[in-house]
């Protein structure tokens, strides 16, 4: 990547702005607890920007209970049978799915460093290839594939977007493989980027105390889709109804949700049946991935969730003002705030988003001075 | 085979009613009412079905479906949640709803209200205060002594809900396990199995409910059953046939395809065959403990008659002085661990006031950083936030309060003054301490009838430990308001250390047992639902609900407002119900440890007493041998049974 580049520059101005906070948490930290962890909040926050800014490729990984039709609603995207279903705890490991000419796998195994390649004829091979490898009736130890990567000409994976299938979360295993599928899912999310979280519905309107705590511990700092499967059972109204009860027992308002059938999705696109298709809300799924996947909306999108971080972070540190000596934080401040000033010039002239904002605001902030 | 299991019911009723009579001529009347009400359940001879299984598996629309109903206003259904009590359905000429609250009061209530009661929607967190809803109609698929049993699904986002189910099982004679055709088995529905496994369940009927689904194919209910057997093998619970079911289709009255005459018809087959035998299990079980007791005492008599009156006399001296020397002793202990136990309390509410203080300044502050625009993350993030801090600042005093109360405890344990048997001689003996001393001499040698009574008491007590763990449970889960488990849920193990003591401090649905010589361990849910675990490890658990369409000036007070709400609420519940709570159960500990070892010293000194009388009047010991060779017999017959 060059230096010049608006994704460059952007990602300069994140680094200013976790240096800034750094300096915070490290300076005011020990004595103020909770601005220390205000800080750590916000440097996270910057952190998953950055991650998703630099990622040559996005991993956008479904994630959810065992047996929630993660699978299936893989294959209706692919439009073809590649991800191994079973009707009980099945993907024992992720498997990557990205963009190829020809079928193929590559499977990397726990503590080595020699892969398994494998070129495969058929979508079918490939499927085979992902069922003797990553799932639990595959042939395969569980737990000794550690990733698998499979390559294909699917439309949806063409921009570059790499979308990961998950072992589920909760699968009954008894005796020595207990949570076995849950470790192998845990252990992998810090190479994702964004996860869809995939909730299964027949009909009723409930989330599982699993399924709450799982997003809780583990999906509320990286997850904006919730993914509803089973959609062919839920009327309009009762979505409506499924969405609240989410947002209600959650207390998280901002998820989007798919309502989606892959099943549905799945038939129709063998059948080329285009009602069924839209039916099956498939297609606003697909619209969204591509949607996340885009680079140069990518771009605009973090440079405003950036902006609107750097905002709160000023107004955060004007208002706060126990403890420390005002000169000292001020000064400590100052030479940061005039660095993410000039990064912020930078990502301008280089043509990325010209936003007013980050001067006014922190030419203000700097013209404030220590009060 | 009718007319066998009534004649064997009738030998069974008398076998008791043998046992009741001694117990009566001995003077026991504790054992005497106990063994009556046992009877008296018994010879109504009610058998309990209990639907139970993960939530949404269709478990009221079973029941409407097998109590013949077209309409739901027994078992109300709803697409969320629904079932939050226990409802019992009984056969009766007439239609009536009687509501059980858990303060001892009833309601008789119509058919039509009973949504109002037993629903999640209508009877939010039970705030009611129901403890089961019992409903009487001309249920035409329901036998005269078939009680059919709703429970609230395992796994839901009411916690509570998973207590009472729980504490519950144990008095299911027999079970309906669902579960629904494109989800078998998953972790949590493994552990609910387990739970099965562990309360003694004597029969799991497996049902897959929802395969008339037109989006689920064969395939994938062959997989599905694949997956359940290998499952329910690995539980070891035995499972001859998987039922394909439709509740649905059986309640909208199409019997054939919904599986249901299936089912129904091996569930009424395995109720003629084995319903007396499991009741008759159950009845031997209960009163087979009780025997034990009183065969005990009857032992020290027996063996007393063959000792001349000066022993009798010195024996009896030693036992009075005895007695005095351990009053003394253990009103000491009592007092060391009373001072310990208050000291913990009055610490842990302290704590408790200043983590409150604590609480509401950090997420005050954490709000106030908040610049606006940080609005909607930190609406995202609150929850989690409170929790962690709710957490952070609870730890430290509850993890204070788990180390002192067990250490009183164990201590307690340790040197509280025990009536055992002791030494190959067969004497009875008072361990306190280290130190040992013999209250009586060679008391069982030949005596036999006190070994028995002990073989069989240990045998029963598996039974006793069902119905005093259910009992807790309710009580536990009666508290219950607050959803989901944190990591404090460890705290609760510590209750599982507390052995049997603990058990009566739940209150009267252990008279029954609270006499036997046998020290039982709780099982380990218990623990989870048990009276420290369930206040903090629910402490955690706070969706903060707002109304998210409205400008985030709006939103950030509404998150402030709501929070210290929330904080509000947490901390009355800590200190109104939970601080007297364990305050109470600090003094319920030593009653237990006192009244176990007054009732093994009178039981003594009763039998000496007797003994000496006899002596004085000359009296032989026909009777008593008489009584003891009786009640042999009946323990050895019970023996038998079993």
């Amino acid at each position: 990547m060059s230096a010049s580049t608006p994704t460059a520059h952007l990602a300069k101005v994140i680094d200013c702005l976790q240096l800034l906070l750094h300096q915070h948490a490290r300076v005011r930290g020990p004595a103020h607890p909770e601005l220390a962890s205000a800080a750590q909040e916000a440097i996270q926050q910057l952190h998953w920007a950055k991650r998703r800014l630099l990622a040559e490729q996005l991993v956008v990984a479904f994630v959810g209970l065992t047996n929630t039709g993660k699978s299936t609603l893989l294959n209706a995207l692919f439009g073809e049978t590649i991800a191994p279903k079973w009707n009980g705890p099945c993907s024992s490991a992720p498997v990557e799915f990205r963009h190829g000419p020809v079928y193929r796998a590559t499977a990397s195994y726990r503590n080595r460093v020699k892969r398994m390649h494998q070129q495969c004829g058929s979508a079918a091979e490939l499927c085979e290839t992902i069922k003797a490898n990553a799932t639990e009736n595959g042939n395969a130890a569980v737990g000794m594939v550690d990733r698998l990567v499979a390559e294909l000409p699917a439309q949806v994976l063409a921009s570059g977007l790499v979308i990961a299938d998950t072992p589920g979360f909760g699968a009954a295993q008894p005796g020595a493989d207990a949570g076995k599928h849950q470790q192998s899912l845990v252990s992998y999310l810090p190479r994702v980027h964004q996860v869809f979280w995939v909730v299964r519905t027949s009909g009723e309107i409930s989330l599982s105390r699993e399924e709450a705590d799982f997003y809780r511990q583990r999906l509320s700092d990286c997850c904006d889709d919730l993914v509803v499967t089973g959609a062919e059972h839920l009327e309009a109204e009762h979505r409506d109804q499924f969405a609240r009860f989410c947002r209600d027992n959650l207390g998280v308002h901002f998820l989007r949700f798919h309502f989606v059938s892959g099943k549905q999705g799945y038939a129709a696109k063998r059948n080329g049946d285009t009602d069924l298709l839209n039916r099956s809300g498939l297609p606003a799924l697909e619209a969204r991935l591509t949607e996340v996947a885009d680079t140069s909306t990518r771009l605009t999108r973090l440079a405003d969730e950036v902006l609107n971080l750097t905002a709160d972070f000023g107004a955060w540190l004007s208002q706060s003002d126990a403890g420390l000596a005002r000169e000292q934080r001020w000064n400590c401040a100052k030479v940061e705030w005039l660095n993410v000033l000039h990064c912020a010039g930078k990502f301008e002239a280089s043509g990325g988003v010209p936003f007013l904002g980050w001067r006014d605001n922190i030419g203000s902030t700097l013209q404030g001075g220590p009060r | 085979m009718q007319l066998t299991q009534h004649s064997r019911k009738l030998q069974l009723l008398a076998w008791a009613e043998g046992i009741k009579t001694i117990a009566e001529r001995r003077g026991d009347q504790a054992a005497a009412r106990a063994i009556a009400a046992e009877i008296q359940d018994f010879s109504s001879g009610r058998f309990m079905l209990a639907v139970v299984g993960k939530v949404k598996r269709g478990k009221s629309t079973f029941c409407n479906a097998f109590l013949g109903r077209r309409d739901d206003l027994l078992a109300p259904i709803n697409k969320q949640p629904a079932t939050s009590v226990i409802s019992k359905f009984v056969h009766g000429e007439s239609e009536s709803c009687l509501v059980h609250f858990r303060d001892g009061r009833c309601e008789t209530v119509d058919h039509r209200q009973i949504k109002d009661f037993v629903t999640e929607e209508a009877n939010k967190e039970n705030c009611k205060g129901v403890d089961c809803v019992e409903i009487v109609g001309r249920f035409e698929g329901l036998e005269k002594d078939l009680t059919l049993v709703d429970t609230p699904g395992a796994g839901s986002l009411h916690q509570h809900h998973d207590a009472l189910l729980l504490g519950f099982l144990p008095q299911a004679d027999a079970v309906i396990f669902l579960v629904t055709a494109h989800q078998p088995i998953a972790a949590d529905e493994l552990e609910l199995l387990h739970q099965l496994k562990a309360a003694d369940t004597k029969k799991v009927f497996f049902a897959i409910n929802k395969t008339d689904d037109p989006h689920t194919d064969e395939d994938e209910i062959a997989e599905g059953i694949e997956h359940n057997r290998k499952m329910l093998g690995a539980v070891g619970i035995a499972v001859d046939k998987i039922y394909r079911i439709s509740a649905l289709k059986a309640m909208r009255g199409e019997a054939e395809g919904s599986g249901f005459n299936e089912l129904f018809g091996d569930v009424s087959r395995f109720l003629t065959e084995n319903k007396l035998r499991i009741l008759q299990a159950n009845f031997t079980g209960r009163v087979s403990q009780l025997a034990a007791g009183l065969a005990n005492s009857l032992a020290v008599e027996l063996e007393s008659g063959a000792k001349s009156t000066d022993e009798l006399n010195s024996e009896m001296a030693g036992l009075k002085h005895q007695r005095d020397k351990l009053t003394a002793n253990r009103a000491g202990l009592e007092r060391t661990f009373e001072r310990q136990w208050t000291g913990a309390v009055e610490r842990f509410e302290t704590g408790v006031s200043d983590a409150e203080d604590g609480v509401k300044s950090k997420i005050t502050r954490k709000i106030a950083d908040t610049g606006v625009l940080g609005v909607n993350a930190l609406a995202r993030e609150l929850p989690t936030h409170l929790n962690r801090v709710l957490e952070s600042e609870l730890a430290d005093v509850s993890s204070g309060f788990e180390r002192t109360a067990r250490e009183a405890m164990e201590k307690l344990r340790l040197e509280y003054p025990q009536v055992t048997l002791g030494g190959v001689r067969g004497e009875i003996v008072v361990r306190s301490g280290n130190e040992t001393t013999t209250l009586l001499k060679g008391t069982i040698a030949g005596a036999g009838t006190m070994a028995a009574g002990y073989g069989l008491a240990a045998a029963a007590s598996s039974t006793a430990v069902s119905i005093a763990t259910a009992n807790a449970a309710a009580i536990a889960a009666a508290h219950t308001t607050v959803a989901a488990a944190g990591p404090l849920a460890a705290l609760g193990n510590f209750i599982g250390g507390l052995g049997g003591a603990v058990l009566s401090w739940f209150g009267t649905g252990t008279a029954t047992v609270a006499t036997t010589p046998v020290l039982m361990a709780t099982p380990a849910w218990v623990a989870i639902a048990g009276p420290i675990g369930w206040t903090l490890a629910g402490v955690g658990a706070l969706a903060i609900p707002f109304a998210y369409r409205t400008s985030k000036l709006k939103l950030k007070e509404q998150l402030e407002e709501s929070s210290q709400e929330h904080i509000k609420t947490v901390f009355r519940r800590l200190k109104s119900e939970q601080v007297p709570a364990l305050a109470k159960m600090g003094s319920r500990i030593v009653e237990e440890f006192q009244s176990r070892l007054e009732n093994d010293l009178s039981q003594i000194e009763r039998a000496l007493q007797a003994a000496l009388t006899r002596k004085r009047t000359n009296t032989g010991t026909v009777e008593i041998e008489g009584m003891a060779a009786e009640l042999n017999r009946l323990v050895l017959q019970g023996a038998a049974w079993k």
